[in-house]
């Protein structure tokens, strides 16, 4: 377990599920994990595994169809789980920023960016609309947009996408919160944009002394900037660890499977998808959910969700080849 | 940190150590039945109870029109002058009026004219807009200008003229009612469902049936139309109830549907001058129309939220 | 914008042109004149023909027609054939402001009740307050207006006599005429709110709004707002035209000097030059109205562009 003083966020137990006309979908089934100050966390996993659920769900931006249960959430030793929505307030935008997946339909489009920015400002830091403008167009200038003065007074269609996605971020970044959550971030902007948003995201979490949870489906995105990443499937996690035991002292099938589905440029190697779809979360499977594309899996899976196997401090994973008994009869299992 | 759940070692036995058979894989797969879009959208309908009230009054509203006058002892232009203006009773059951005809069987009579006005308009004017709105939706540009213009002057027109001029030259009747509303009602759906081809056919699925050579035509005949069909639909459905309001209006003002033949509107109309003595004359044709139009429109709405679940969640 | 603006007022011209055209000939094709024998019977041919040449009845169609562009063109309505010595100006001056001003208080009514009730629907959506909400806005658009009228007049001004059936002498005389205008617009005003409401609140950007601690409050009565209301603009432009210009069936039960009231009576007999100074008149009011609406779009979404 990580030093006590040093944990801003620590998630136990979470429990997200939605009403729907269907039946009761489970999106989160009962993760825990932390994030350290000044630390960068990625959560990578495929659509639809509970990713962004889980941030909505600390964020307590959940819509009235879902229910969250949660042992604990604490963020700087207060319980966001037991909090009203209005008590969340002085926390959100001010000291956890959010960024979200598609700065096109992520601002409005009647208000100027400026009134989008100040917003926040005002609000949080009791700044006149005076000073709120100067602040904005200081956040405007640090996230690398040219002649904010001017763009400040413009409306979001008139900005490219990676110009929004800047704007996303000085609203986010500009009450300097202790915690940035970043949910797929790039995935909307073409490649060459991409990095430097990252840039932008890391740069400014150094200079805030912020940390971030970066959570993607895309390994190579996370693999930059964080140290520290948990894999997720079927609304539960399956590895978590330091990016070097993620990449290269894998201990999930799910795990490999996804590192074998990025393109490797050096080595010219075949991509291997891995095969079949996420499971249901109307009916969630009883055993480890990734029992059914797994090729490794045996009847044990199905049957029952495996725990999590501690391979070191940091490190843990849940996967019944990594069970001493199940060890003992197999011998160790080449996952990759 | 969270501690692997213990296994109790005697179980493991070897037999659950096997690999995973593809059937055994494939059994999680198939749990939710697959199912189409209009059973699932049939689904969703029965789960509105407001919308299913709705289908059960309508239904019972057109059984009564199609059967009540066929079962009752009365015609509704049979005139009794020794039963004037009487209150509702055993004999009559939503009484009679000044020439003693039996406002029941001329309430249900007048079901009849309303819903069958209300059916085919609603009919003729989605053939009419779809076709209307889908190509001028389609062809864009000049063409799409024009067609607009001309709908807008249309709707400049003042209704009620060329209703007289039909009337004048048909005569009042159900006919001419229903050519006086193929004038202008189709405009709404022509409207829609131009804006909806307008998004649809820079989608991508359009393009794709663009490049594998299909002809404009059958893109919007297979493409455009068929994805447009939900919104279609529910405007059609609010075009019944308001083809029923019209008649009714136009009864009202005494140039719809002539005494002795009933519809709602003449009914209410009849019922005017003695407002102030005999109510029940105007209760039970308002009623009528009020809980017809109220059941149609729930009936709408239950469509669009079941047709379009976005718009619900 | 002012190009625009005027842009748009010579489109309007050139349609509202078009507009007299189809009226005035569709009117003169329904059968019958206004000194026609059928309705003079007492009257002696002779008399009558003289009456026809007096106003020009006599003439061909087309010369008829042309007159009557010309002194259009005069701003000159021409005179009402059943109304002796009355000009259709003096119509218009006389009905036009009793007609607007009940309409301007319906429209008043119809938007501070609709506007908050559909937001309160969206809001509290499939909550009770939604249902209530929602069935009464679906009465509102199933009971047609005369029904309502009828019905209202009954409970206060014969049952309850506790408010004035005719004229509007008081301003007890202005409540149910208003109400009952209002009625329908409120309904439809609620539904569009909500479903519009209920959307913009589904949208990335509200979610944004809140991420950033805003209060519901303004998320939804600042930022929702702004985005959900245009459908209700687009409602409300052809809404204030029919409604200032006077309601038929309003205006006859409660005896209003209005506009409305000349209408029909005007198309029934044949008074061709009231049918069409009112159908001018509306014609404008309506092409002013959605010039309006037009406008407001630009000033409310700035991704509008007006040169389109």
């Amino acid at each position: 377990m990580s030093n006590e003083k040093n944990t801003l966020l620590e998630v136990n137990n979470l429990h997200t599920s939605f009403h729907t006309s269907e039946g009761v979908v489970q999106s989160v089934r009962g993760i825990t994990f932390h994030v350290d100050r000044g630390e960068s966390l990625g959560i990578v996993g495929e659509s639809g595994c509970g990713k962004s659920v889980t941030m909505l769900s600390i964020m307590r931006l959940l819509d009235d169809n879902a229910k969250l249960e949660a042992d604990s959430i604490l963020f700087d030793g207060e319980d966001l789980s037991k909090k009203t929505k209005k008590e969340m307030r002085p926390i959100q935008g001010n000291r956890i920023g959010m960024i979200f997946q598609d700065p096109m339909t992520s601002l409005n489009p009647l208000f100027t960016v400026g009134e989008q920015i100040k917003n926040p400002l005002k609000r949080h830091q009791n700044l006149s609309g005076k000073k709120a403008e100067e602040k904005a167009i200081q956040m405007l200038e640090r996230v690398g947009i040219p002649d904010p003065a001017k763009r400040i007074h413009q409306y979001p269609h008139e900005l490219s996408g990676g110009m929004r996605q800047r704007v996303m971020i000085a609203i986010a970044m500009c009450c300097e919160p202790e915690l940035l959550i970043a949910d797929e971030p790039t995935t909307a902007l073409d490649v060459t944009i991409q990095a430097q948003i990252l840039d932008l995201m890391k740069n400014l979490k150094e200079e805030y002394h912020s940390s971030i949870i970066l959570i993607t489906h895309d390994l190579g995105v996370i693999a930059g900037v964080c140290s520290r990443i948990v894999v997720m499937y079927g609304g539960l996690i399956m590895e978590e660890g330091t990016t070097e035991d993620i990449f290269y002292r894998t201990a999930h099938p799910y795990t490999a499977g996804l590192l074998s589905s990025i393109p490797k440029e050096e080595t010219k190697q075949k991509l291997i998808p891995i095969p079949g779809t996420p499971p249901d979360l109307l009916n969630p499977p009883k055993g480890c959910p990734f029992a059914a594309r797994c090729k490794h899996a045996r009847k044990l899976c199905k049957e029952q969700a495996p725990g999590f196997i501690q391979l070191s401090e940091e490190h843990r994973a849940a996967c019944w080849l990594l069970h001493p008994a199940v060890k003992q009869k197999l011998g160790e299992v080449k996952i990759r | 940190m969270v501690d692997a759940k213990e296994l109790n070692l005697t179980d493991l036995s070897d037999e659950l150590l096997q690999p995973l058979s593809d059937e055994e894989r494939n059994t999680e797969e198939i749990s939710r039945e697959s199912v189409s879009y209009w059973k699932n959208c049939w689904r969703r309908f029965k789960k509105d109870k407001l919308a299913m009230l709705g289908l059960v009054v309508l239904i019972v509203m057109t059984l009564f029109a199609i059967f009540a006058p066929m079962l009752s002892p009365y015609t509704y232009d049979q005139t009794d002058f020794t039963a004037l203006l009487q209150w509702p009773s055993a004999t009559h059951w939503f009484g009679t009026d000044k020439m003693g005809r039996d406002i029941f069987v001329r309430t249900m009579y007048g079901a009849r004219i309303s819903l069958s006005i209300g059916f085919a308009a609603a009919a003729i004017n989605m053939v009419i807009g779809v076709l209307y709105g889908g190509i001028a939706g389609y062809l864009g540009g000049r063409a799409d200008m024009i067609m607009m213009r001309i709908v807008d002057i249309l709707t400049g027109v003042p209704s009620l003229l060329y209703i007289i001029l039909i009337m004048m030259f048909l005569g009042s009747n159900v006919q001419s009612i229903l050519i006086a509303m193929c004038m202008t009602y189709w405009i709404t759906t022509a409207r829609m469902v131009r804006s909806q081809i307008f998004t649809l056919r820079n989608q991508d699925f359009a393009l794709a049936a663009k490049v594998i050579g299909e002809t404009k035509w059958q893109i919007l005949m297979r493409h455009l139309i068929p994805n447009s069909m939900g919104s279609i639909i529910v405007t059609v459905t609010f075009l019944i109830p308001s083809a029923i309001f019209q008649e009714a209006f136009l009864s009202f003002l005494g140039i719809g549907i002539q005494v002795p033949m009933a519809s709602w509107g003449t009914l209410a109309n009849d019922a005017i001058e003695y407002l102030f003595t005999y109510p029940y004359q105007m209760l039970f044709p308002a009623a009528a129309i009020s809980i017809t139009i109220f059941a149609l429109n729930f009936i709408g709405d239950g469509l669009r939220d079941a047709l379009d679940p976005r718009l619900k969640k | 914008m002012l190009k625009y603006i005027f842009k748009r007022i010579i489109a309007g011209v050139l349609s509202l042109f078009v507009l007299i055209t189809i009226t005035f000939f569709l009117m003169h094709a329904i059968p019958g004149g206004p000194f026609s024998p059928a309705e003079q019977r007492n009257v002696p041919a002779k008399v009558l023909d003289q009456i026809n040449e007096k106003y020009g009845l006599n003439d061909p169609l087309i010369v008829q027609y042309k007159t009557y562009l010309t002194n259009l063109l005069h701003g000159d309505l021409g005179i009402s054939f059943k109304k002796q010595d009355t000009s259709v100006n003096e119509l218009i001056a006389n009905g036009f402001p009793v007609s607007a001003k009940v309409g301007v208080l319906a429209i008043i009514l119809a938007l501070s009740i609709g506007i908050p009730l559909g937001i309160l629907a969206a809001v509290k959506r499939g909550t009770g307050i939604d249902g209530f909400a929602m069935v009464l806005a679906t009465i509102g658009i199933s009971v047609p207006s005369f029904v309502i009228c009828v019905l209202l007049m009954y409970l206060f001004c014969e049952k309850w006599k506790i408010l004035p059936s005719y004229g509007l002498n008081s301003w007890k005389s202005y409540l149910l005429p208003v109400f009952c205008m209002a009625f329908s617009p409120i309904a439809y005003i609620t539904r569009l709110m909500r479903s519009s409401m209920l959307e913009v609140m589904g949208q990335d950007y509200i979610r944004t709004e809140r991420s950033k601690g805003v209060p519901e409050f303004t998320v939804i009565g600042k930022y929702a707002l702004k985005n959900s209301i245009l459908p209700v603009v687009t409602y409300v432009g052809p809404l204030v035209a029919s409604l200032i210009t006077g309601t038929f069936i309003i205006e006859k039960l409660f005896s209003i000097p209005g506009l409305g009231r000349y209408f029909v009576s005007a198309i029934a007999d044949r008074d061709y030059s009231v049918t069409l100074g009112l159908t001018v008149f509306l014609g404008v009011v309506i092409i002013i109205c959605n010039l309006v609406v037009d406008i407001m779009y630009v000033v409310i979404d700035p991704r509008v562009k007006i040169d389109e």
